[in-house]
């Protein structure tokens, strides 16, 4: 009995000793390693594409790419941000969960040209208390219209035009829909958010407010029980129920639901993000490549002027993470602002870079960038689309959701369903 | 009269013995423990301290946002138990879900079960196949049944078109929805139901059924009483474990409808998921999490008894 304690006894300290040996031994001979958290997506890819060519060419460090998916990113990358000791070592940042994530981000303003950045990308939404950035803008997320150029000549600037530009069409057999956009959390922006803050609605009063000490002096008022966005909803529920000129089931599609029928060639307009012109543009993909205009997107009967927004998608270092990693992901990030990953960004998605000199310089140089500069960043209106409070992406549920309900229910009942919604916001600031 | 020397020497041998004694104990405690050890602290790791730290934060206020972590005792429990939405909507689709899953799964899986139940030409092809459903990932399964239903491009709907039916927006509405949810729940796990029936029937004495035809019992009766209680010990523990399975299913329900539209099919796990990684309210997700283990944990007490009393109960409860 003896022989086997002494057996076990040496057999736990061997196996200890050798683990350790293997975790210094590996520890010295290794480069550092990035883990780079992202969503698969077109820009994503792009980004990544030329994080390893720059660890390519740099012996001591190596990129390692964990795509995740968009469902769970959010949940995933907090969660590994709470634990206190991050996974991953460089994250991507969307920038409505700037406030949720500051406390756990490295700043990131010290990074090489990160103040060739036009500043109203990062202030709102990535900086601090201290007025320092948490996140750093890689991409202007910025919304468009994008619209069959073979079927009408001109997009239409109203909601009145959608409409009868899609009756129209689907009468004479050369469309199947008039417009598709995702319309399930969190894939609304370019449904009913857009069509809600084009008719100068919002979720809180004053619409377009985004300062929270003044949302909050104002009480945390929800506008959502307001004509400005009950007339969004019922025109949604006119195209979906009534003219049939949106699918029945929209409010069940995600983007990327809603972006196959585009590119399948069934719907005549689209609501999305600039950037995903190159995947409409590709022919291996898209039934309409070559076919495909851009534009701001239409308002209402309330609204001021067509609309767009000029926000950012970024990347972020956790504060969890070692020196070494946050040295090397520091210059990582520095090349991504780089005047040939920022051009590249745009002529292979059709995003819009970050860097103000480099819109100037694509501006006087590219027709094609001028087209989407007035769809997008010079659009006569700009909102902010999303709010920087921790709660928001709990609000931004609860409106979709509720947007949803009214969709599935009467007409005549969307105006209590949101006054629900409205008493459903106003308790949940108030947790 | 032993000589003193002789009694010295006795007493150093028991000394000795005793020793000898207590240390061979001590080994063997030591060797024990080195044996039970690794299981305790893997069962300590991952599933004491996690579910204490759930409690734990369940009786907090814990957010990501926020570093305070206010005590709040049983105010996270309250919340739950008071949102209208928990009760109106989740409870009814958890236990709707869970009953007409595990009634569908069962009545065919016992049926495919006892079709199989016999030699025929191909029939390891057969069985093989019917394994099919059960290689696939439930999320990869929940993805083709979301296409499938798809009201643009899925097969669905051409078939109904097909013969004369027009499209259904699926996953535009509640039932729909959970029709669909239901369906793909059924395509994967009836298999799981037929094979193990399909084995203990293989195994199934054939005497007593014999013995019942020629008393002259009929198809039927052999199925009632012959059959089915030979089968009932097999049934139970199916039953019992696709019942927790279903009441905590999520990855079907995630990718096919994220609980939607407008949360109108959200189970108890969904519920908890959204409200720890959506809305990042670690405490009233883990208070849900809690809540659903118990429910879960008293249910299964009363369906294993029920089931007990209902189907052969004197085999189950030996």
């Amino acid at each position: 009995m003896e022989k086997s304690w002494s057996s076990w006894k040496y057999g736990w300290i061997a196996s200890l000793l050798v683990g350790l040996g293997f975790m210094v031994s590996t520890s010295w001979a290794a480069p550092v390693e990035l883990k780079i958290a992202f969503q698969p997506y077109t820009i994503h890819n792009q980004q990544i594409k030329w994080m390893q060519k720059w660890a390519e060419n740099r012996k001591d460090v190596k990129v390692t790419p964990v795509p995740l998916s968009y469902e769970i990113y959010y949940a995933k990358v907090s969660n590994a941000l709470q634990s206190g000791k991050s996974e991953y070592d460089v994250i991507w940042h969307n920038d409505d969960w700037g406030p949720a994530w500051m406390n756990y981000l490295e700043y990131v303003d010290d990074v090489k040209d990160f103040k060739t950045i036009n500043s109203f990308l990062w202030e709102l939404c990535f900086k601090d208390k201290n007025g320092r950035s948490t996140g750093m803008p890689f991409i202007g997320t910025d919304a468009v219209m994008f619209y069959r150029t073979d079927l009408i000549t001109s997009p239409p600037k109203t909601w009145k035009e959608v409409q009868d530009i899609s009756i129209s069409l689907q009468k004479e057999g050369k469309a199947k829909w008039g417009y598709v956009a995702g319309m399930k959390f969190p894939h609304a922006y370019f449904g009913f958010l857009a069509f809600m803050w084009a008719n100068t609605g919002d979720l809180w009063m004053p619409a377009y407010e985004r300062d929270n000490a003044k949302l909050q002096a104002n009480g945390w008022t929800p506008m959502v029980d307001k004509p400005e966005v009950v007339e969004m909803l019922e025109f949604w529920w006119d195209q979906i129920h009534t003219y049939k000129t949106v699918p029945p089931d929209n409010i069940s599609y995600s983007r990327t639901a809603a972006q196959a029928i585009f590119m399948a060639g069934e719907s005549i307009m689209l609501g999305e993000d600039s950037l995903k012109y190159g995947d409409l543009m590709d022919p291996a993909k898209s039934k309409v490549a070559g076919k495909v205009g851009v534009a701001p997107f239409p308002y209402g009967p309330h609204g001021k002027g067509e609309l767009s927004w000029d926000v950012c998608w970024g990347w972020a270092i956790p504060k969890s993470i070692s020196a070494d990693k946050k040295k090397a992901a520091k210059e990582l990030l520095g090349y991504l602002l780089s005047e040939d990953v920022q051009i590249d960004l745009w002529k292979t998605t059709g995003g819009i870079p970050v860097t103000g000199k480099v819109r100037e310089k694509l501006s006087k140089t590219d027709p094609l960038f001028g087209k989407f500069a007035k769809a997008t960043f010079q659009a006569p209106v700009l909102v902010a689309s999303a709010y920087y409070y921790p709660k928001w992406p709990e609000s931004h549920s609860i409106f979709t959701d509720y947007c949803v309900k009214a969709m599935m229910g009467k007409r005549e009942d969307i105006k209590k369903v949101m006054t629900d919604c409205a008493t459903e916001l106003k308790k949940q600031m108030s947790k | 009269m032993k000589p003193i020397i002789e009694d010295e020497r006795e007493l150093l041998l028991r000394q000795e013995l005793e020793i000898g004694r207590k240390k061979t104990l001590a080994d063997k405690r030591r060797y024990m423990w080195g044996l039970v050890l690794p299981a305790f602290l893997i069962l300590f790791i991952f599933e004491v301290f996690p579910v204490s730290l759930a409690f734990w934060t369940s009786l907090h206020k814990v957010t990501l946002y926020s570093v305070a972590k206010p005590f709040v005792g049983f105010q996270n429990y309250i919340n739950l138990l008071t949102d209208s939405h928990f009760f109106k909507t989740v409870i009814p689709n958890t236990f709707l879900f869970t009953f007409v899953g595990l009634v569908a799964e069962t009545c065919l899986g016992v049926g495919i079960a006892l079709l199989l139940n016999r030699r025929f030409r191909g029939e390891s092809l057969v069985t093989t196949l019917l394994l099919f459903p059960m290689m696939v990932a439930p999320s990869i399964s929940a993805v083709l049944f979301a296409w499938l239903f798809n009201s643009q491009f899925g097969i669905v709907g051409v078939a109904f078109e097909s013969i004369g039916l027009p499209r259904i927006a699926w996953l535009a509405g509640r039932w729909t929805s959970m029709l669909v949810i239901i369906i793909s729940d059924i395509w994967l796990w009836t298999p799981w139901f037929a094979i193990l029936i399909l084995a203990a029937l293989k195994v199934q004495s054939p005497s007593p059924v014999e013995a019942a035809r020629i008393d002259g019992a009929k198809n039927w009766q052999v199925f009632f009483y012959v059959t089915l209680p030979y089968l009932s010990p097999v049934l139970t523990i199916c039953m019992l474990i696709r019942t927790f399975d279903l009441f905590r299913q999520f990855d079907q329900t995630w990718v096919i409808t994220t609980g939607g539209p407008a949360r109108s099919t959200e189970f108890f796990s969904i519920f908890a998921y959204k409200e720890f990684f959506e809305y990042t309210n670690y405490s009233n997700g883990n208070a849900a999490a809690l809540l659903g283990g118990l429910v879960m944990l008293l249910f299964g007490v009363i369906m294993y008894r029920t089931f007990a009393r209902l189907i052969g109960g004197e085999r189950v409860k030996n």
